[in-house]
């Protein structure tokens, strides 16, 4: 083995005229991981992995996959599904995989059979001689999910890859990107949402405004905050959660809270405060999550940001529209 | 390498196998064929309606021998032509009446009056509900002419026979000499240069479109960033426009081959009627064929370029339209200037317009059919094309680059500029 990290990105940066898209950006994917590429919307992401496929070309700094320089051959070994995607409308479901198979350079009898197995895995085998327009979105999602990996990648990137999947489809694709790792196959992908990211990744890398925020293993990431973190699920009273005593700031997830305590506040304590005047379901003494952390570190939550650059991207629309 | 064969497999299967190319490959010609075959039937139908026509003849000369030139016969062995002779010594204005009462109702046709002195002043006049009939009129008048000239002729004691063939016109054959040494008769083989000079706008035009009209496609259907994650944009595009240009060389052969059956159906019917008919046949040489593909490809090639890159600038075909106008305006410039070419083939500001790569599929490919320009002009014509296609495709894969994965608003000349240095 050439080198224990699939991906290294060092030091890479790429403007867009006064517009910095991605500014110094380095990070190691360790193999055989499952690497979370989070942030909000227009901090970089899709432009940070167009560089690692060589589709963008980046104003300075150095990418190496495999062990290699990244060059347009090695787009064989690396498995791509943009955020921006879509099929010919007027091909045929067969006709199509085998075309990309093809493009991908795998043999014709060998992309056939391999056609026949994703579609038989995703439930699609009798959609083969269709055309693609007569698919569902989320049919069409699973067909270009199979073009991603139906070479068997030893690299998988997904930019979105759960964006506009119904929860049954967002699951198959989950558990098959977890069969993936089991493998031993390295999957990066990116995502807003940081909650699936929590569940799924054992890697990440945070991103915000063109600049790394923060990377590493989650689980040492998360043991760097220490358990100061107590997420209630409660019916009743709620005073507690404005306790100046112990918390110091708290999240309302509708079906439970987060709460931060006060360096050296006593979990026990709170639990004794609180048990009076609130029926507790649960209560436990954790971590503090991802949207915690991206909020301690750069001062907003990943979703205020998405609103703010939602914002900015519709003023963007209208101005052009006039 | 391998992975451009794909690509260009796809858009030419695609585009062949679909029902565009169909309905213009094939319809077309069997359009053609079916004009060719319904004009031919009805230029040797005989018309199958007697004319009835009554002639009033003040000088008493020219109504027989006017009656007997009319010999022409209908299918059912009837005369064209039925004429009455009115012979009534009743005031003119009389019989007039009564002949037009006749037309009206349908039992004549029309009435024609030679005046008393026809001889000396031709004064004849035709009466009927329709004088339209241009080729009716040609006719009368022609007939009419060659009696009273004859008539004429003989009361001079001249033999009409005698002057007929002392006044025979004369014909002045064109031949060209060319380079080669061989003469050939170049007015049919004009026309056969200009319609394929047409074929060349139009199919240079329309395949060009339809490369831009491709990207569009890839870009609108969100397919493209997926076959870049195979395949480089160049080798994309490059793909596309070999792909396309194939489509058209498969029309052409399509084409070629009907016509050749056309032209034979053509001339076999032509020569029941005529029986030099090969002769008439324009003799087009080879070489012109061959010229023909040589600049369809190159200006194919250049203006595919350009359309590609409009393509991956604009987001959908409304926007194409508006910016496509430039490029498409390039190629009908020489449509405008054709008559120029035709009148003064080698003079400099023709010479000069054809050198320039964008006019030179038509412009140079008129003057090689016309006056075959000196090789060195032809060569460095084309030199030169080759040189801007070079240039086109570098820039046009650096525009085509940025522009497939840009959507939203059209870039401005210069954000345009400035992607050339993004890639």
């Amino acid at each position: 083995m050439e080198s224990s990290e699939t991906l290294k990105v060092e030091n890479v940066s790429k403007r867009f005229d006064s517009f910095t898209a991605v500014d110094a950006l380095s990070l190691q994917v360790p193999r055989g991981t499952m690497y979370g590429f989070l942030g909000p919307n227009g901090a970089g992401k899709t432009t940070t992995i167009r560089m690692i496929m060589n589709i963008t070309i980046p104003d300075s700094g150095h990418i190496e996959i495999l062990g290699q320089r990244m060059t347009e051959d090695l787009k064989r070994h690396i498995g791509y599904l943009p955020e921006e995607r879509g099929l010919y409308p007027k091909m045929k479901v067969g006709e199509t995989l085998l075309f990309f198979g093809e493009v991908k350079g795998m043999k014709a009898s060998e992309a056939k059979s391999k056609i026949d197995y994703w579609l038989r895995k995703m439930e699609l085998v009798e959609w083969k001689e269709k055309k693609v327009n007569e698919l569902s979105k989320g049919m069409q999602q699973k067909i270009q999910f199979i073009t991603t990996v139906m070479n068997d990648p030893d690299l998988i990137i997904l930019d979105e890859p759960f964006s506009g999947l119904d929860p049954v489809n967002a699951d198959v694709l989950k558990d098959i990107m977890l069969d993936f790792k089991k493998q031993g196959r390295t999957i990066i992908f990116s995502t807003h949402r940081m909650e699936q990211v929590e569940k799924l990744c054992d890697h990440i890398c945070l991103i915000n405004k063109a600049k790394k925020v923060l990377d590493g293993s989650l689980r040492e990431i998360k043991r760097g905050y220490g358990k100061n973190t107590v997420v209630v699920e409660y019916q009743g009273d709620n005073s507690f959660v404005s306790d100046g005593r112990f918390i110091q700031s708290s999240n309302d997830y509708g079906n439970f809270v987060e709460l931060k305590l006060k360096p050296g506040a006593n979990p026990q304590e709170l639990l004794r405060s609180m048990v009076d005047k609130t029926t507790i379901s649960r209560f436990e003494v954790t971590e503090p999550s991802l949207n915690e952390i991206f909020k301690e570190i750069v001062g907003q939550s990943v979703e205020q940001l998405n609103a703010e650059n939602q914002e900015r991207h519709q003023a963007m629309f209208s101005a052009a529209a006039r | 390498m391998k992975k451009i064969f794909y690509i260009i497999k796809r858009e030419y299967l695609q585009r062949v196998r679909s029902k565009l190319f169909l309905v213009g490959t094939i319809l077309t010609p069997l359009l053609l064929v079916g004009i060719i075959f319904i004009s031919i039937k009805f230029s040797t139908m005989k018309t199958s309606v007697q004319h009835n026509i009554a002639l009033i003849d003040l000088s008493g000369q020219v109504a027989q021998p006017f009656a007997g030139a009319f010999t022409d016969k209908l299918d059912d062995g009837k005369p064209q032509y039925n004429f009455q002779f009115i012979n009534e010594n009743r005031p003119l204005e009389q019989i007039q009446g009564e002949l037009s009462k006749r037309v009206m109702s349908r039992q004549l046709d029309g009435y024609m009056v030679f005046s008393k002195n026809v001889l000396e002043d031709g004064k004849a006049e035709y009466h009927a509900r329709n004088v339209a009939d241009l080729t009716e009129r040609a006719i009368y008048s022609q007939t009419l002419s060659n009696l009273i000239t004859n008539l004429r002729l003989r009361k001079e004691g001249l033999d009409p026979a005698k002057i007929e063939g002392l006044t025979r016109k004369a014909r002045v054959t064109m031949l060209k000499i060319s380079e080669s040494g061989d003469k050939e008769e170049r007015g049919q083989t004009f026309g056969v240069s200009y319609v394929l000079m047409m074929i060349l706008y139009t199919t240079i035009l329309m395949y060009g479109i339809t490369v831009m009209r491709s990207v569009i496609e890839e870009k609108t259907s969100r397919v493209v960033e997926i076959m870049l994650s195979a395949v480089r944009p160049t080798e994309l595009m490059a793909g596309k426009i070999i792909g396309v240009s194939l489509v058209a060389m498969t029309q052409y052969l399509i084409w070629a081959a009907a016509g050749t059956l056309i032209f034979g159906y053509g001339l076999a019917a032509a020569s029941s009627v005529l029986p030099n008919a090969a002769g008439y046949l324009p003799k087009i040489p080879p070489y012109v064929f061959v010229y023909f593909v040589v600049f369809f490809l190159l200006g194919f090639l250049l203006y595919a370029t350009l359309y590609a890159a409009i393509g991956a600038m604009v987001n959908n075909d409304q926007e194409a339209q508006q910016v496509q106008m430039p490029v498409t305006m390039l190629i009908v410039v020489p449509i405008i200037m054709v008559g120029l070419v035709i009148r003064t083939p080698d003079s400099p500001t023709v010479v000069a317009l054809s050198m320039v790569p964008f006019f030179a599929p038509i412009l140079m490919f008129m003057r090689i059919t016309i006056q075959t320009p000196p090789w060195t002009q032809i060569v460095a014509c084309i030199a030169l094309m080759l040189a801007t296609i070079g240039l086109l495709i570098w820039l046009s894969a650096k525009i085509y680059r940025v522009g497939i994965l840009m959507y939203g608003k059209r870039p401005s000349l210069p954000e345009l500029m400035r992607w050339l240095r993004y890639s």
